[in-house]
């Protein structure tokens, strides 16, 4: 199979998987008992009438696959509805929510990445001695932390201990860009150290095998110093884990900052979707929930296909 | 001395494995027999001794900001965490290793729907899909149990799938089969057994991860309501009094970072000793 044909059959899949997704946020929520007409109307002017009336405005007579078909159709033409706690329409309030996830992902990411290429090169480096062994201890440790005991250690250390951060209180970057990097690094504190933990781990048993290459070798008695045959020569090939596991991750994230969010009181995607499941607010649940799932499956394909481009090996087989 | 003591880390489950193990221990007695033991009421207020602080007289770890004892109440807790933990991870792994299993044996049309299903339903954010649910139906230890449970489902059976796949290539299913074995025996009898041996471990790690979803959710305060004592929602409590009394927080904090490093503990030692790759997912 060549590399065109193996594109387009990810892409293929990709469409296919995206498809059931759908079908299945929108399956799941029509399930939810209680009635949107009751909604819309406000439960203390309902009559038999008018709740008719609005059921059959709303679509919510027709049979489920072509209510399933109508709503697909709206979100296509970026139409998720509306929900009427927020007197807003879905798509903006994702929108608007958005960026300050995204925000905390790609920060804490960075901070991930910068701790933990030096650390798992190092680590595999000297594998077996005293400083891969208290990495390793580390970061088995930091992986055994649930993120929201970590926040509160931090907010107790960094907040009511020395009181250099803020817990909460929310700054757009708009407004204040030093003091949104204000609020922002005790969330990404939390979540970028546990990142580093699972990136070293994985940098650092990838590098051990390439650091046993002959090219390593080679490097080496060429008589090149130890940081460039690490940094310029091994890091590349030992680094395609790492990579689909950002890729997973940054697919996965979103999800995973709810309780960060709700913990710093950041208005995110996390803390719009708690809001919305305590309140049922059943549409922005289904946008968001569609927009997280969605944004899972396209970063898992990505990543497949980047390993098609990356690596033509992989598409001989 | 020092040498020693780290040489005998190193060789077999090592010292930190069995000091893991013996918590585990101790948190499973305290689920079973807690009730039993000589103290306090977990329930019951005082709001006198409120925020006592830790070694107080009668109240070793403190007392809450209701004045209830927190050793009392972190022992009820592991109650909550070890039946949750418990029955939600068995009947993942039962019912998640046997479709797995059967349909990674009998391929075809079956496998590739369920495999389809299967990633579908694990691209989904579980967090957000737990927390909806439990919005949803409302917390309760069953609830909170059985949604989890059916959540983990999914990754049991990829699991149990690639632990088949490479298990059909060994000589043994093919011997049973030589012999005329029926596939329903096979599946039961002859893979199951190998397949359930392996998610024992990859269950040991999941345990932890099914400790620290509760506590999520009794963090967000979707777990099982008020008064009854849970690990999250007593860390909830504490960090509301965070400025004025720290081991409120810290007490149940420790102890769940200590359950789950434990059973990571544990679980990894089991791993490495049976030398399970993680690879095979």
């Amino acid at each position: 199979m060549n590399r065109s044909t193996r594109v387009f059959r990810q892409l293929g899949e990709l469409v296919l998987v995206a498809l059931a997704v759908s079908m299945l946020t929108f399956g799941l929520l029509s399930l939810v008992p209680g009635d949107p007409a009751i909604a819309v109307i406000g439960q203390n002017n309902i009559t038999p009438e008018l709740l008719e009336e609005v059921r059959e405005e709303l679509g919510l007579n027709d049979p489920l696959p072509i209510r399933y078909a109508n709503w697909l159709g709206d979100v296509l033409q970026g139409d998720l509805g509306r929900s009427e706690r927020l007197n807003q329409n879905v798509a903006d309030t994702l929108k608007e929510r958005l960026p300050v996830t995204v925000e905390i992902m790609l920060l804490s990411m960075i901070f991930a990445l910068a701790i933990a290429i030096p650390l798992g090169t190092f680590a595999a480096y000297r594998a077996g001695g005293f400083f891969d062994k208290v990495i390793t201890a580390l970061s088995f440790g930091l992986l055994s932390l649930p993120s929201f005991i970590f926040a509160i250690a931090l907010i107790i250390l960094f907040a009511v201990k020395l009181d250099l951060l803020p817990a909460t209180g929310w700054v757009p970057i708009t407004k204040d860009p030093l003091g949104n990097l204000r609020v922002m690094v005790l969330p990404v504190l939390t979540l970028g150290l546990t990142e580093a933990a699972v990136y070293t781990r994985v940098l650092r048993s990838d590098m051990i095998g390439v650091l046993q290459g002959d090219f390593i070798g080679f490097a080496r008695s060429k008589g090149l110093p130890v940081r460039t045959i690490l940094f310029r020569h091994a890091l590349r090939p030992a680094s395609l884990s790492l990579l689909t596991l950002i890729g997973l991750q940054l697919g996965g994230a979103i999800a995973g900052t709810v309780v960060i969010e709700q913990i710093f009181a950041l208005p995110g995607l996390g803390t719009m979707l708690f809001s919305a499941i305590l309140t049922r607010d059943l549409v922005l649940i289904q946008g968001g929930i569609l927009l997280v799932a969605i944004a899972y499956v396209v970063m898992t394909s990505l990543v497949d296909l980047m390993y098609v481009l990356l690596d033509p090996r992989i598409s001989r087989d | 001395m020092i040498s020693r003591f780290f040489q005998r880390i190193n060789d077999g489950l090592g010292l930190l494995f069995w000091l893991a193990a013996t918590w585990l221990i101790v948190v499973l007695f305290c689920a079973a027999f807690g009730t039993l033991l000589p103290l306090p009421d977990p329930d019951r207020t005082q709001p006198r001794f409120a925020l006592q602080p830790v070694l107080t007289k009668g109240h070793v770890l403190g007392t809450d900001p209701l004045g209830r004892d927190i050793l009392s109440r972190v022992i009820a807790g592991a109650r909550v965490s070890v039946i949750i933990s418990v029955v939600a991870v068995t009947v993942g792994v039962v019912v998640g290793g046997i479709i797995g299993t059967t349909v990674g044996y009998r391929k075809g049309l079956l496998e590739r729907v369920t495999m389809i299903i299967t990633n579908v339903l694990l691209s989904f954010p579980s967090l957000i899909l737990l927390l909806g649910v439990i919005g949803m139906v409302g917390p309760s230890l069953k609830t909170i149990t059985t949604v989890i449970a059916v959540l983990s489902i999914p990754a049991y059976i990829r699991f149990a799938r690639a632990r088949t796949l490479s298990l059909s290539e060994e000589g043994f299913v093919d011997a049973a089969e030589m012999f005329g074995t029926r596939k329903r025996v096979i599946v039961f009898r002859e893979l199951l057994p190998n397949v359930f041996a392996t998610l024992m471990t990859f269950g040991l790690l999941a345990l932890g991860g099914v400790i620290v979803a509760e506590g999520t959710l009794a963090f967000l305060g979707l777990s099982i309501p008020p008064p009854t004592a849970t690990w999250g929602s007593m860390i909830a409590e504490g960090k509301s009094v965070i400025d004025r009394a720290l081991h409120v927080a810290i007490v149940p904090s420790t102890v769940m970072f200590l359950t789950v490093l434990s059973l990571n503990l544990v679980g990894d030692g089991l791993r490495r000793h049976f030398d399970v790759r993680e690879t095979a997912i």
